[in-house]
């Protein structure tokens, strides 16, 4: 047996990378960052704003970066590649080749006269080539490491010898062309993946002669705050506005290179084409696509905004060719409709939405170490493991696992460090200073909801060390997985469930308490106190514990449409599962089967994708075929959202005969039952434009997976419930498995539905958030907590009515008193109070209105200066 | 507690149109709790005075403070010489306020900026209501703690009238009748015979209408 080293090592500075160095390093390990350009950030650095908030994602991205740059526990290299890693799972020995930057990060003040006086410019990388950097540069102003770094391909010095122009113009003397390459050498206990993906550029569209043919990736430039243009939305070509741009969809996926899609295409496309129009309110905006696949929280609501209140056209289409249009610079394109008629329109600019290719340098390296990686070059898992790779040691997240969003990514992120910290023993006990509040946190998690979800968060927790307590509602753990049969991939649930709950029931650590609810809650991150009701008894039990995880799952919807519930052969989706498992002979008799997608889901009243349904028809519409291939399956749908590497089984099912119609909101099909009990089923089929008449042995409803009543849950955790129904965390991109209040994680079909791969790693990702909260020595003190001065207090109580963390509570002189822990600086007591009582210690009043001041004064004089 | 409005700004700036050294002056106590007359509202008051006046190009002095309770002569001693030093009072106070201020200082004219609405009490952030008219003569004990004097729009004392509809009063649906209210408390409270007793004709005198009312405690004026 090795033993373990303390160290983790993390391949990849983009948003994921940051992500597990951030949450391992805040549970105390040591972490080194290997970022192969010269600055962390990666690919959402160059990302304009971010999708479904359209918030700029700047301002919690940079706190990330700084705080992953100034971590005690973390070690950025940049500049550097992997070259070799030896060794096995708790003791690696990694070989890093760092390049030099020729300007010491430790002297550059990031003045920028190196770069004014440079004689050298050439295209920026990070522009996309659209904008010019000097031969020394920095990304953007604000990139970090805080230091410009010298491009030896291009620079003078090197290339023709000699030029020492940006030498002499650095007061700091940072400049140092004698830094050499340099071998390091690392002994890690685990290795992260997160190398993140590329965008390749297809052959087709003629991208390299038309200059006003651009990928997705150079529009987020152009349209950023700090791109080419000065963030004003014009066209390569001639510097002009357009007034009209096409979006093509798909390209560089499901195409016959890549047979898998990339996920976040469609999404970023809408929020490109919605912020294009914020930027100019007359622009014509179309997206061509082929399924419009808006699947993760609130996606769908952002395309139907997109589409009935932003008049951005959406044309379902593959667009097969673009042309010049001679003697101007616009693009003709040339497409069909579902119908087959051909139409040309002309466009002053085509943005290509491209899709994720698996990061080609990690490609290589994965290979050399032998990691298994699936056809595309995806690195293969498993949906019970999603993180772990073929290797033990080994772990993945981010786009370099599958094609995912930022949130995805993140989630997957925390997963890996928690993952990765069960191979990697001792602390590096590089704690961050913390003033001593001399309050250790209870090292102990709880977990409401026993299904998946919950069962690998208390493992998580467990195995680390901390106690685990887990409640659940009803007799038994399992939930839901009780009922699945397969994953996408084909993957056994039942046995994987049965294995998880004997690891739980078995482990030391973890105290099952069934039949359980939590009826009372109260305290701090760090020190919660629980009551929970035993329905078989009428006991209570009071639970201490640090941290606290929600995952009470969600349900599926009793619809009341297509005959469920009248006839026996409408089905539900694990009615299916249970005739696949249960009984051959049915399905040996059956001829025909309809499959119906999005029931109750993307409806008026539930504007949302249930996201796992397409999967799992077509998983079980193929297995179907395969124990009875005469039968005809038919399955309708709106759009077939197999994102992901989920495309594979829609490629299989088309190969296989299987027959998709796809249906309209407005003309859905009917399900009907005839006199002699036979069930018919009516749909309009849309290239013929006329009724197809089906007769169905079975009917299976894909119906919607709802919210259980969270608004209990959410009143008794005092955490917010979104417009859906499930729980809102604390933002949809940056921190999916947070909630605003600290202490208290979610995870699983309680914050949206999602396939159980998902569900595992946010499982991950909420236990490893919640590590970084028990791990630490003792209980932070919020410096961020509102103050009252009580000499002014009224007792009014505003402040306690309207407190959201519960923070203020009135004492015993009736005098309102803040608990700091609680208290998330939001301010609005201090705003809210009568008599001006309370402040925020970096918010006073005096500095603000001093400052105000100043401002109107300016103004004031400046609007003088131009009377 | 006092509950107070502000008056309509329009109306406000009519009142201090001549004046331009001004001193909004608040009080920290009911008027406060209602947001009406706080430090706050004085603030944004304030804010709204000058931003008003730059808009139309005069100039303005203001002077912002608050005291603690405005009805009382020794709190509003304390800002004597910010009452020197204007030439108005703009008073946040209630009505109790504004007099005092005007009694202490006899050759300072004084402007209410409140209208003082009711006693009643929070009944969430942001809603107030009437819970009691000062009538003079309580009698909650025998309608189950809710009063019909203050609450019921005809002032009846011997059950409701025939306008009473499904528990809302005739004047508005959003009203609730308080004698439904009186007879399911009463109810509830298993009190209903409470109600068997009949008021006699209530002597308005001590509710303000035999003059102003006033209280002399022998025992305190020394």
């Amino acid at each position: 047996m090795f033993s373990k080293v303390g160290s983790v090592l993390v391949i990849g500075g983009g948003i994921a990378g940051i992500q597990a160095c951030l949450d391992l390093a805040d549970s105390g390990y040591f972490v080194y960052l290997i970022e192969k350009s010269a600055f962390i950030g990666g690919k959402t650095a160059q990302l304009d704003k971010t999708y479904p908030v359209n918030d700029c994602p700047f301002c919690i991205r940079s706190d990330m970066h700084m705080e992953c740059i100034s971590h005690t526990n973390i070690e950025i290299l940049t500049l550097s590649e992997v070259k070799d890693i030896k060794g096995s799972s708790g003791d690696f020995e990694a070989t890093i080749i760092q390049h030099p930057r020729y300007v010491d990060i430790d002297k550059c003040t990031n003045c920028g006269l190196c770069a004014e006086k440079c004689p050298e410019e050439v295209n920026s990388e990070f522009n996309e080539d659209l904008g010019k950097r000097k031969a020394v540069y920095i990304d953007y102003p604000e990139a970090l490491p805080s230091s410009f770094v010298i491009d030896r391909k291009n620079c003078l010095h090197f290339t023709e010898e000699g030029c020492n122009v940006c030498k002499e113009a650095c007061i700091e003397k940072a400049i140092d062309f004698d830094q050499k390459e340099q071998n390091i050498s690392l002994n890690v206990g685990s290795i992260i993946f997160a190398a993140g993906f590329d965008s390749i550029i297809p052959p087709y569209y003629d991208y390299d002669k038309l200059p006003n043919v651009i990928t997705s990736m150079e529009f987020e430039r152009i349209n950023s705050l700090n791109g080419p243009y000065d963030s004003h939305l014009v066209r390569p070509s001639d510097k002009k506005e357009p007034s009209n741009i096409a979006w093509l969809q798909c390209i560089g996926s499901r195409d016959i290179y890549h047979n898998y899609c990339s996920s976040v295409c469609c999404m970023y496309a809408i929020k490109q084409a919605t912020l294009a129009r914020q930027s100019n309110k007359m622009l014509n905006a179309t997206i061509f696509f082929m399924d419009m696949r808006v699947c993760g929280k609130d996606h769908e609501r952002y395309y139907n905004r997109a589409k009935d209140e932003d008049n951005i056209r959406f044309v379902r289409s593959k667009v097969h060719n673009v042309f010049p249009v001679p003697g101007t610079d616009d693009l003709l394109i040339r497409y069909a409709d579902e119908h087959g008629n051909i139409y040309e329109e002309i466009y002053n600019m085509v943005v290509l939405s491209l899709g994720l290719e698996p990061s080609h340098d990690a490609v290589k390296l994965a290979r050399d170490l032998g990691i298994s990686l699936d056809k595309n070059n995806f690195v293969e898992t498993s949906s019970f493991t999603p993180v772990n790779t073929s290797i033990p040691g080994i772990y993945v997240c981010g786009a370099f696992n599958a094609p995912k969003d930022i949130s995805e990514s993140i989630a997957e992120a925390s997963a890996a460090a928690c993952a990765s910290s069960l191979n990697t023993v001792s602390k590096a006990a590089l704690h961050e200073p913390l003033e001593d509040t001399g309050q250790k946190p209870v090292p102990a998690g709880l977990t409401i909801g026993g299904g998946v979800t919950g069962m690998v968060s208390s493992l998580c927790l467990a195995d680390q060390g901390y106690k685990a307590y887990l409640v659940e509602k009803t007799d038994k753990l399992g939930g839901h997985a009780l009922k699945l049969r397969k994953t996408f991939k084909g993957e056994d649930v039942k046995s994987y469930v049965k294995e998880l709950i004997d690891k739980v029931e078995n482990h030391p650590l973890i105290d099952v308490c069934l039949n359980s609810e939590v009826k009372h809650t109260n305290g701090y991150a760090g020190n919660f106190s629980t009551r929970i009701a035993i329905s078989t008894s009428a006991e209570t039990r009071e639970i201490n514990h640090g941290a606290t995880i929600i995952s009470t799952g969600a349900d599926f919807l009793r619809t009341n449409e297509y005959l469920y519930g009248k006839n026996p052969r409408v089905l539900n989706w694990f009615h299916t599962d249970k005739i696949l498992s249960e009984e051959p002979n049915t399905i040996e008799k059956a001829n025909t089967w309809v499959f119906i997608l999005c029931v109750g889901s993307r409806e008026p009243e539930r504007p949302y994708c249930s996201k796992i349904c397409c999967s799992n028809a077509l998983r079980n519409a193929l297995e179907l075929k395969k124990l009875n291939p005469d039968m005809e399956i038919y399955v309708l749908y709106r759009d077939m959202r197999t994102y992901g590497l989920i495309e594979d089984l829609y490629t299989e099912a088309r190969d296989k005969g299987i027959i998709f119609i796809r249906y309209k909101l407005d003309s859905k099909p009917e399900v009907e039952q005839e006199q002699d009990g036979e069930l018919m089923v009516r749909v309009q089929d849309n290239l013929l434009g006329e009724d197809l008449i089906i007769q169905p042995d079975f009917v299976t409803l894909q119906t919607a997976i709802i919210p259980r009543n969270n608004e209990n849950l959410a009143k008794l955790f005092n955490v917010p419930v979104d417009q859906d129904g499930f729980l809102k965390e604390a933002h949809k991109k940056f921190k999916p498995v947070e909630f605003t209040a600290k202490g208290i994680y979610l995870a699983g079909l309680v914050h949206y539905p999602k396939p159980i791969d998902e569900t595992i790693s946010q499982a991950q990702a909420a236990a490893a958030k919640a590590v970084t909260l028990l791990s630490k020595e003792c209980i932070s003190i919020n410096t961020e907590a509102a103050s009252i001065d009580l000499k002014l207090c009224v007792a009014c109580l505003t402040c306690a009515r309207i407190c959201p963390a519960s923070a203020l509570i009135i004492n015993g002189m009736g005098k309102p008193y803040i608990e700091p822990q609680k208290c998330f600086g939001c301010g609005i007591c201090a705003v809210e109070c009568p008599v001006k009582a309370i402040s925020l210690e970096h918010f006073k009043n005096e500095p603000i209105l001093a400052e105000s001041k100043a401002i109107l004064v300016d103004a004031s004089l400046m609007s003088d200066r131009v009377c | 507690m006092i509950v107070g409005q502000q008056k309509d700004f329009e109306e406000i700036k009519k009142m201090i149109s001549s004046y331009n050294r001004i001193l909004v002056l608040g009080c920290q106590t009911c008027v406060a709790v209602s947001f009406a007359g706080g430090m706050r509202e004085v603030e944004i008051l304030a804010s709204m005075i000058r931003m008003d006046r730059k808009m139309a190009g005069q100039d303005i002095e203001i002077i912002e403070d608050a005291t603690l309770r405005q009805c009382d002569f020794e709190f509003i001693d304390s800002v004597e010489n910010l009452v020197d030093d204007c030439d108005v009072v703009l008073s946040l106070a209630c009505g109790v306020g504004v007099q005092a201020l005007a009694e202490r200082y006899p050759d300072k004219v004084i402007l209410p900026g409140l209208n003082t609405s009711f006693m009643g009490l929070t009944e969430k952030m942001g809603v107030w209501s009437e819970r009691c008219a000062g009538c003079g003569n309580c009698i909650l004990d025998k309608t189950g703690g809710l009063c019909p004097i203050a609450r019921c729009s005809k002032g009846l004392l011997n059950g409701p009238c025939g306008g009473s509809m499904d528990g809302k009063c005739e004047i508005s649906s959003d009203v609730d009748c308080v004698w439904q209210l009186i007879i399911d408390r009463l109810r509830a409270l298993n009190q209903l015979e409470k109600l068997e007793e009949i008021f006699p004709i209530k002597d308005w005198d001590v509710s303000g209408h035999g003059g102003t009312r006033k209280i002399i405690r022998e025992d305190l004026t020394a």
